[in-house]
């Protein structure tokens, strides 16, 4: 009688003749996302994404106050490193550029605007323009940024046209007033600078805490491990249902053929991701990638993230084997499969960050497998506690396994 | 002895055994005829031990085969109608998984392996088979146990006539050796081959002696 081990042994055997063409095919996925990898840290956008964001003004800069408000934010405030300032004549070319995406928001200054400042009465608003859509990085950045240029613009003028207005009620001589307000600008431009001292520009967190690259590294990293299981779909073609009823009668039952399997393409996916590591750690000795690039993706060691990567490796080898033994026909296969990668990946916030998402949405793409193990690779880049997502990643794995084994025993009967 | 009585099987409504009794003797070949979907492959795989039956029992030499898996893994050898080698792989590794290296040499040398002519093609991938290299290598596979019952279903469909004739002088081998086979089957150079014959139809089985009327046999299927 054969037993669980030569049954093992000869899954290897067959699967480690598949090897050449399956790292091949490793190679070139590898590739194709490292060269997506790398286009998305060393974009223009990710740049300009880095550096500043644009922010359309629209209206009347002609006031004194105001076009000295909008030249302060723009060159001396510390949000000058955050923000750029773009004027435009009409609203309608700010909305075209915002449409364009070549501004993330626009503010408009009305005539009634320049007017309730230069009155003090403030009864009127500035206007902001931002794209819609759900709450986004961008769009809460762009809310902070709508707060500083409201803060500068409306309280520090407000401040210098109420000395103004007062000295004139007093009866002081004008050149005395311009003296004085031009202490005021001065003492209001010193303040301002003074900001750079008091204040510290953290880069805010896409999703969990993770920085953009780490947040790309990540989502990526994990996109590519989704499909790995395409590189070895070789394994499971041209498996005849009387493969599985042959070794039934020689004792080999359901759960240990799956096993049997299982393993070795779990085994082959394992190699795949420390080729990708080795690889990684390639490109970091000779300086392809620096060392700060390393830490700013969220870790420093490779080895250990092979390590660390194994759960999810396990949960998406599972995953990909109970769709492969689910689906019979090798386009059904890999249609099914990428389609079901694309769109968890999707919601689980692989391409995106999730807060472009409804709620509920979110939520689901966090339950979901690729969420739990984005979820816990998170943690793993930030050194938080994975006990959690490590037991969704078990029970998820669990599941797909017993699927499978109910799905190979239809296939026996 | 082989008795097999009273085997029951349904899928959902359909039932596809409704009964089924006969025995083979040591050295017999039992032919079962029928109709595609008749239950001939069903009968054989609940005899392989795939499925369980509704109903029925199964026995060797006095031994319940339904309850003695071990046993029944050792005692019959299940041919499949479709080949379940591993086609990346060469003969040799095939049967590896079967047989323990020492083994496997003596049959290649002088053994049943040998009378299947195995030998000759050993080295081959399976992939690169004719479709009668993979049906003796299947056989050479199955019988790795010393088996008393083989099993096969439709062993011989679509293989070229010096095929058909090397694996029924195998059979003949098997017989004469006391082995008992019983064959699914449409092939009249099989059910000539057989020492009895059944027809399996609605369910039950009926003895049918063939004598070369090919039009009365089709007449009762």
């Amino acid at each position: 009688m054969v037993s669980f081990k030569d049954y093992l042994l000869i899954q290897y055997k067959r699967i480690f003749k598949l090897l050449p063409g399956i790292v091949a095919m490793i190679l070139v996925v590898a590739v194709l996302l490292s060269g997506a990898g790398f286009a998305i840290i060393h974009s223009d956008t990710y740049s300009a994404e880095k550096q500043r964001y644009k922010l359309g003004v629209v209206g009347d800069t002609d006031d004194e106050m105001i076009s000295l408000g909008v030249y302060m934010l723009g060159t001396l405030d510390e949000s000058r490193y955050m923000i750029e300032l773009v004027e435009y004549e009409d609203e309608e070319k700010a909305k075209a550029a915002l449409r364009q995406a070549d501004v993330s928001a626009y503010i408009v200054i009305t005539e009634e605007f320049s007017d309730a400042l230069n009155a003090m009465t403030n009864d009127a608003r500035l206007k902001y323009y931002a794209t819609s859509g759900q709450k986004g990085i961008s769009n809460v950045m762009m809310d902070e940024i709508a707060l500083i240029a409201t803060n500068i613009i409306v309280n520090s003028e407000t401040g210098i046209c109420t000395l103004r207005d007062l000295m004139k009620e007093e009866g002081y001589d004008k050149d005395i007033r311009h003296e004085k307000v031009n202490d005021m600008f001065m003492t209001y431009i010193s303040a301002l600078i003074s900001r750079t001292n008091i204040t510290e520009v953290t880069e805010l967190g896409l999703a969990g805490g993770l920085s953009t690259p780490a947040y790309y590294f990540a989502g990526l990293m994990l996109f590519f491990m989704l499909l790995l299981s395409f590189c070895g779909i070789s394994y499971f073609l041209g498996v005849k249902d009387a493969r599985h009823k042959f070794m039934k009668s020689k004792g080999i039952n359901s759960a240990c053929q799956v096993l049997g399997e299982y393993i070795p393409f779990l085994t082959i996916n394992i190699i795949c991701v420390i080729i990708i590591i080795a690889l990684l750690t390639i490109a970091a000795s000779s300086g392809f990638l620096t060392s700060e690039e390393l830490e700013a993706m969220g870790f420093n060691h490779l080895h250990e993230l092979a390590v660390k990567l194994l759960p999810v490796s396990v949960m998406f080898s599972a995953l990909g084997f109970m769709i492969f033994e689910l689906l019979i026909g090798v386009i059904n296969k890999i249609l099914v499969a990428f389609m079901l990668y694309i769109g968890m990946g999707y919601v689980s916030g692989y391409f995106y960050p999730k807060t472009f998402f409804p709620e509920l949405v979110q939520k689901v793409g966090e339950m979901i497998p690729t969420g739990v193990g984005f979820s816990y690779f998170s943690a793993v880049l930030q050194n938080n506690p994975q006990g959690m997502y490590l037991l969704g990643m078990f029970f998820y794995t669990a599941t797909f396994l017993l699927i499978a084994i109910w799905a190979r025993k239809q296939k026996i009967r | 002895m082989i008795e097999i009585k009273n085997i029951k099987k349904h899928y959902g409504k359909h039932k596809v055994l409704m009964g089924v009794d006969f025995n083979v003797e040591p050295g017999e070949i039992v032919g079962i005829l029928g109709e595609n979907g008749s239950g001939k492959s069903t009968l054989l795989s609940i005899l392989a031990g795939l499925q369980k039956p509704d109903a029925g029992f199964f026995n060797m030499d006095g031994k319940d085969m339904l309850k003695n898996t071990k046993f029944r893994n050792d005692m019959v050898a299940y041919v499949p109608q479709e080949t379940p080698l591993i086609p990346e792989l060469t003969a040799w590794d095939n049967l590896r998984m079967w047989y323990s290296s020492d083994k496997l040499k003596k049959e290649l040398k002088d053994g049943f392996l040998a009378m299947l002519g195995i030998d000759q093609f050993i080295k081959v991938p399976v992939n690169q088979m004719s479709g009668g290299m993979k049906k003796r290598l299947t056989i050479g596979c199955a019988i790795n146990s010393s088996p008393k019952l083989m099993l096969l279903d439709e062993p011989t469909a679509a293989l070229d006539l010096v095929c058909k004739e090397r694996i029924y002088t195998y059979f003949e081998q098997f017989k004469r050796r006391g082995g008992s086979l019983i064959i699914a089957t449409h092939e009249v150079q099989e059910i000539e081959l057989c020492d009895k014959c059944f027809i399996l139809k609605e369910g039950l089985m009926t003895p049918y002696r063939y004598d070369g009327d090919i039009p009365h046999l089709i007449g009762r299927l």
